[in-house]
Order: C-alpha cells, then structure tokens, then sequence
C-alpha cells in the first residue's frame, strides 16, 4: 500500500510539473500525422484489450472499462 | 453466412446516408472481424460494426453491435490427458466418472458453443471547449446478462495543449448457471476516473490517469471449483481424491481496485513515433500488477497512401491474490484456484498495419499473440501448462 500512494504521489506530481507547458498552433504538425495518436484509440483495441481481460485480474487504467462480460 | 450479411449492410447504410449527400449528417460506419485461439483450446469469432452520425457540427450519435461466437474443443472430457490420482490411472475418455460436469478454472469442460451478443448505444455533444459523452451499453449470453451506462465530460484547456476528461460508469450484471437452473446473483460496479493528456513540446505528449472501481455482489464463477483435501464435501465415486470431490469456489463480495496509468508518445524525424506506457494497478484482494507496453509506429507511402506499420511488445506482471491456492487442505472462507488471481506474468507481441484504402475508406489489420509465464503445478488443472493465445483482426472504416 505504501508503495502504492508513492507512485499515486508521483503520478499526481508528474501532472503538475507538466500541467504549464505550451505549443504554438504553429508548432503542431507533429500531432496531425497517422502515427501520433495513443494506442487505446485504435478500432481494433477494444477486442484486444477483452483478450488481455479473458486472462489477467487488472483492468481499468486506460480511460473507462465496459461492463457486462461473462470473462469477468 | 447473416453476419457478413449484417456488416457489410451496416457499412453500406453508412455508404447510403453519405451518398445522399446533405448537410444534415456526417456518417462514418465501421465493420469488422476479430478471431482469437489460444492453448486451452478457446475459440472465439467475432464480428462486429458501428455507425455514427454527426448532426449539426455538434451532435454525434454511435450505434454498435457485436457477436462473440464462442468454442471450446480441447482438454475436454474426450480429450483430456490421463493423469493418475486417487484411486489409479485414469483414462483419456474417464474425466466425466470424477470430475463435475463443468470446470471453468481447471480447464475440464463438456465441449460448448456459445453466443455473447452486445450493442452500445451512445451520443456526444460539443459545447464550445468541452465534449458530454453518455452512453449505453448491453451485453447478453444464455448465463450471463449486463448493463452498463457510461457518462463523461472532457475539456480542453490551454489553446487545447491541455485535455482533462472525467468519467463514472456502472454496470449492474446478473450471473445464472447452466448446471444449476435455481442460481441467480447480482454484480455491480461503480467507476470513476480523471485522466489528463497534455502536450510537452511539439513532438511530444503524455497521458496520465487515476481510475478507481468498486465491484459488490456475487464475484465468484459458478463453473468453477477448488480441491480440498478436508472439507466436508460427500464422495463421488466413493474416492477420497480432493481432485474427485471439488468445492465451488468462494471469493469476496467486494472488491475494490485502483489503477494509476501514464502514457507517453513522441514523434521522431522521418514520419515515426514511440509510445511508451506504464500501468499500476492494486486491489483489495492482495493482487498488484505492473503492466508496460512499447510500441514504434512507422509511416510507409504505399500506393493507397500514407500507411503506419507499428510493431507493439507488453509486458505484465501480478502477484496472487491473498486466498488463491492451487490445493486446500481445509474449508476456507474463501477458496479460489483461478490461474488470474495467481502470481504469473506474461509478454505480448503483436504488429499493426492500418491506413487508407480510398478516399474515404481505411482499413487496419492486427496481430498479437500472447504468452503467460508461471510456476504453478499444473497437475491440479486440465491443462499442460501456461496458456499462450493469438489474435487476429481485420476493420474498415468508412468516413
């Protein structure tokens, strides 16, 4: 449980640390391309991630969890 | 032979609406397929499609459906191994004449065929700087029923370098049992999380988020089962082999878990991006899991068009919930043999390959397979070892 609330800490540090930071609207032509964009929103994810499911206890931590699931 | 039928209609409804042509509506729709095999001899197709229509700039309503058509087929009662307890060496064929007629978390099952079909319903709203999502979501299987409704409301902040979305959900599932028409149980599950995305610089971003569920009600399974060697449990066959005599399992009725997840992508010269991410998760069941996923996304111009081939590798690990045991020698108050509450680890290796195929068409096509790793004694289960699995899908996107 320690250990938990130090990366709970840390992880809550890290937001305020980065929380100022700013990019021109002129500077973003990074984040328009196919390759940028995080994983959890792929089409195919949602299947992938009910793999990972069917065989591990830990869900959640990517943004919302679905319910109703006869693996669970 | 319907299904194809019914995601190519869902794909040519989303083609009809955006050939008429107005300013009414966008229409994006998507179909696609997903298959997955893995060692315990688990099979599962499953289709599914979308459509979305976005109203007056503003305004999104989605519509999903998907089929999960389920198979098992091996370490079955006419395919098991022999193995030799108790009273003797026993036969490939025998497994019926000890052991109960399901086993989910053994591995001993009658072979099965079975549908789980679920749709979500969901709609969004733009106001200025901020996005309202709700959403509702089915679920359906002859043992199995669940409902859950999503509601969230995400901002963006600072000239939109910053995004902060919040999010609570609930299910409310019903548990019943083939072998035991009189059982029914409720399961409930409230969850909330903040997640926070930011832009560092302009190459880079990064995701952080804290999600936090409360599961209550019946959490066990009922196909599933322990050996103990002292409980008071009446002899099948007149044998005392624990293995001849299961115990359904117990597990609390509450469970609480918290996951901390932080994500990081940046972009390198020559159309390429890494993402790296990190997740904690901890329960009250004693199981804390680390999980780290890498990925390299790569541009490649074909003759379609700009495609991304991104190689993908996860690691995960978890300790073992406080009350698993492969075996117990007495009646416990809780009593569980399931291989997810153990202590194991696993890798994951996949490859994508997405981009468009028209103008307006896209497709992507993925691979993973998956492998466990642990130190169990794998003579308590059905099995001949840490199951490995692959994953194969196919989507197209129509916009």
């Amino acid at each position: 449980m320690r250990r938990f609330r130090i990366l709970l800490f840390l992880g809550l540090a890290a937001l305020l640390a980065v929380g100022c930071a700013t990019v021109d609207v002129s500077e973003k032509e990074d984040f328009t391309k196919p390759c940028m964009g995080f994983d959890k929103d792929r089409p195919s994810q949602g299947f992938v991630k009910h793999a990972y499911l069917v065989q591990e206890q830990a869900d959640g931590g990517d943004g919302g969890e679905g319910g109703g699931c006869g693996c669970r | 032979m319907r299904l194809p039928l019914m995601l190519f209609g869902f794909l040519a409804l989303g083609a009809g609406v955006q050939a008429a042509g107005n300013d009414f509506a966008q229409v994006q729709a998507g179909a696609g397929y997903n298959f997955y095999n893995s060692s315990d001899g688990v099979t599962v197709n499953s289709p599914e499609a979308n459509v979305s229509a976005t109203l007056d700039q503003r305004t999104t309503l989605t519509l999903s459906y998907g089929l999960d058509a389920v198979s098992a087929a091996s370490f079955n009662y006419d395919q098991s191994k022999t193995h030799e307890h108790g009273s003797g060496d026993h036969q490939v064929g025998s497994c019926q004449d000890c052991h109960s007629p399901v086993d989910a978390l053994s591995g001993a099952s009658l072979n099965y065929y079975e549908q789980r079909q679920f749709f979500t319903l969901g709609a969004e709203q733009r106001l200025g700087e901020g996005k309202a999502k709700v959403s509702w979501y089915h679920s359906g299987e002859h043992d199995y029923r669940g409902e859950a409704v999503h509601v969230s409301w995400s901002q963006d902040l600072a000239g939109r370098d910053t995004n902060l979305t919040a999010d609570v959900a609930h299910t409310s599932d019903w548990v019943s049992s083939s072998i035991d028409p009189a059982f029914g149980a409720g399961r409930y599950s409230d969850q909330a999380s903040l997640a926070l995305t930011q832009l560092l610089d302009p190459h880079s971003e990064m995701r952080a988020l804290l999600d936090y569920a409360s599961n209550t009600g019946y959490l066990g399974d009922p196909y599933a089962f322990v050996a103990c060697l002292a409980c008071n449990q009446a002899s099948v066959n007149g044998s005392t082999d624990p293995e001849e005599n299961p115990v359904p399992n117990k597990v609390p009725s509450l469970r609480d878990r918290w996951d901390l997840g932080l994500g990081y992508k940046r972009a390198f010269p020559g159309d390429s991006a890494l993402e790296a991410s990190y997740r904690f998760y901890h329960d009250n069941w004693g199981v804390q899991a680390h999980t780290i996923a890498l990925s390299w996304a790569a541009q490649i111009s074909t003759r379609w068009g700009e495609w991304v081939l991104e190689p993908e590798y996860r690691y995960y690990t978890q300790t073992r919930a406080d009350f698993f045991r492969n075996i117990y020698a007495t009646d416990q108050a809780y009593m569980t043999r399931d291989l997810k509450l153990a202590e194991y680890s696993s890798h994951w290796l996949g490859v994508d390959f997405r981009g468009p195929v028209t103008d307006l068409l896209s497709a992507e096509f993925r691979y993973g397979h998956y492998l466990r790793m642990d130190n169990l004694d794998y003579s308590y289960y059905f099995g001949d070892g840490p199951v490995n699995a692959d994953t194969l899908q196919f989507v197209l996107t129509l916009q």
